[in-house]
């Protein structure tokens, strides 16, 4: 019986080498391919100086950027030395507050898509490999959350439950999985068929396990080029909620920034450019980092 | 049904009372007063009995009172809607035809320097926050260069024949905003999906018996290239609302959006709640709508 598991156990780890230098082929192909789109490299460089100035604000920002008295010197300054993008109505640094609030914005954006890809990846797994009435029933749901106008629905929901910042990633991320839930579902149609699933079956293997070991590595592709796009979707949304009040008043955040800049923009256009700026160069950033993810994992598409 | 269901289970469990705001104003309210109010809306009632009223008042055309309106909410939310169709119906018209437009030459033009620059361009706009935009549109052709107005939907004393093209006026630059946001849809779809029947053998064909570009491309290739747009024109009926809503509160134009927002500052619950239903109801439909032209354009779907 042991000398049995022992060696059931070392023809595992040997497949599983085998299976990882496969990957690692995989990935360097991978890599050529996306490393030679200029737009998707220049998308990714944004991301990661992002995750950089996010991470390193305290010591990056200048001035502290919620604290304020309200001296009459220094508000709505034009930007100067001290202040390269001026200040706001209430003294604070704009530039510093653009800083701290790539924190948020990537937060959101990071955890609502975690959130999203989980539960997308979850249902649509399922309901691509058990098909039937389960797919029937877990697609109609899909169907129904896409035709709803889940903006709306974060809305109301953010607004009655108290819009922190946790709360606002956690609704963003349970309303906005149902593309992926569509795309790995019609991965897993497609691999349900196939020998390597078929194999996996007779060997015995329990149903999870194949769903997760064997399918879901193949099926990953699509999920992941449209998590980054829902990242960026994450963002704006979050800017959007802060914009009509419905923001966490707690931190500092893009959204926040501009909607606190509707009642000085004439006289201080600064105060409206640089939140508005950050927002659309992450949104545009991700938006490429995705692009170039879809040519890169489909060569195929490609040669269009 | 299941909207209505939702919509009122979110709004009623939330926390905050519009009782409480209601007598916010009135520091020594009369004991019994608060109790009594409460009884007058309804408010002391179990919240499933609460829920089935509110149901039933909706079949019957009763949709609740404003408590801030003090007014049928239906009459508000009615005049509201029209304009935001106003606005949503000008945009769509723009994009969709700008939109196709702009595909088709990128298309035509691939790799070129014009299909570049639209491409650009149209994911510039599309990662652009609606409100930030519509900001950026104020300052720059309301304020700087003051050729159009700084927001409303009506010079205040016109009347009569001067009206419409002074509300046209007035929804030139909302509309575009909204339009140009969500234009690159329609480029990339447009574009892409060109690209794709081109290399069909139908189209072959068409080449061989010697037709030139121009009838290739708009008798054969456009109409079944156009097909994905309509269930696309559908599915994103929701981002067109939230778009129109956040436009919407930075013009002044006195539609949902400005209803919402005020809303959302006075926890007035019924309007709130049927704005939400409301907008399900024309989103559903507008997909609905999106399905039957498909069935109509595409003679290869035959709904039984």
């Amino acid at each position: 019986m042991t000398r049995e598991v022992s060696a059931y156990n070392a023809s595992l780890t040997q497949s599983l080498r085998r299976y990882a230098t496969l990957r690692l082929k995989q990935l360097r192909g991978f890599w050529r391919r996306f490393s030679k789109n200029r737009a998707a490299v220049g998308g990714l460089s944004f991301v990661v100086f992002l995750v950089i100035v996010a991470t390193l604000a305290p010591w990056l920002a200048p001035h502290d950027p919620i604290r304020f008295d309200l001296v009459p010197e220094l508000l709505l300054l034009p930007p100067q030395q001290s202040y390269p993008f001026g200040t706001d109505q209430f003294g604070r640094d704009v530039l510093s507050r653009t800083i701290w609030g790539a924190r948020v914005s990537l937060l959101v954006g990071f955890l609502a898509a975690a959130v999203a890809g989980l539960v997308g990846i979850t249902l649509g797994s399922v309901a691509g490999y058990k098909g039937g009435r389960l797919d029937n029933l877990l697609m109609r749901a899909t169907d129904i959350m896409l035709t709803l106008p889940t903006f709306f629905l974060i809305l109301i929901i953010a607004l009655f439950f108290g819009p922190s910042i946790f709360n606002i990633v956690f609704i963003l991320g349970l309303t906005s999985w149902p593309s992926t839930a569509r795309l790995v579902r019609a991965e897993f149609l497609s691999f349900r068929e196939r020998d390597f699933t078929t194999a996996a079956r007779a060997v015995g293997m329990s149903d999870l396990r194949i769903m997760f070991l064997e399918i879901l590595p193949n099926a990953i592709f699509p999920a992941v080029v449209d998590i980054t796009l829902l990242i960026a979707g994450a963002i704006i949304t979050e800017a959007s909620l802060s914009f009509l009040g419905v923001g966490d008043a707690n931190v500092v955040s893009w959204g926040w920034m501009l909607q606190e800049s509707m009642k000085v923009f004439r006289r201080a256009p600064w105060t409206t450019i640089a939140p508005g700026l950050a927002i659309t160069a992450t949104v545009i950033a991700f938006n490429l980092l995705g692009d170039g993810l879809n040519d890169a994992l489909n060569p195929h598409l490609k040669e269009r | 049904m299941l909207i209505m269901m939702l919509t009122f289970l979110i709004v009623q469990s939330a926390p905050g009372d519009p009782v409480m705001y209601l007598v916010s104003g009135l520091e020594h309210a009369p004991p019994g007063f608060i109790e009594a109010k409460r009884a007058e809306l309804g408010l002391d009632k179990p919240i499933y009995e609460r829920m089935i009223i509110y149901i039933r008042d909706i079949f019957t055309g009763n949709f609740g009172y404003s408590f801030i309106y003090g007014s049928a909410v239906s009459e508000v939310i009615l005049a509201k809607l029209k304009n935001t169709l106003i606005l949503t119906v000008t945009a769509l018209l723009i994009e969709v035809l700008a939109g196709t437009v702009l595909g088709i030459i990128a298309a035509r033009r691939r790799y070129s320097v014009v299909d570049a620059a639209i491409s650009v361009s149209a994911l510039a706009f599309w990662s652009m926050p609606f409100f930030w935009m519509a900001i950026l549109a104020i300052l720059m052709f309301a304020f700087y260069i003051p050729i159009f107005p700084i927001g409303g939907m009506i010079t205040p004393g016109t009347t009569g024949m001067n009206a419409y093209p002074d509300i046209a006026w007035h929804l030139f630059l909302p509309a575009t905003v909204l339009g140009l946001g969500r234009l690159g849809l329609y480029t990339r779809m447009t574009r892409a999906s060109i690209l794709e029947v081109m290399h069909q053998d139908y189209i072959l064909t068409a080449w061989s018996k010697g037709c030139d570009e121009r009838t290739v491309l708009f008798k054969h290739a456009l109409r079944n290239a156009l097909l994905p747009l309509v269930t696309l024109l559908g599915l994103r009926m929701g981002n067109l609302f939230m778009g129109a809503v956040l436009v919407e509160i930075v013009f002044g134009w006195p539609g949902m959006g400005t209803l919402i927002y005020d809303a959302i500052f006075t926890r007035d619950y019924a309007i709130v709640q049927l704005s939400f239903l409301m907008i399900s109801i024309v989103t559903v439909l507008a997909n609905l709508g999106a399905d039957i032209v498909y069935a109509i354009v595409d003679p290869r779907i035959r709904y039984k």
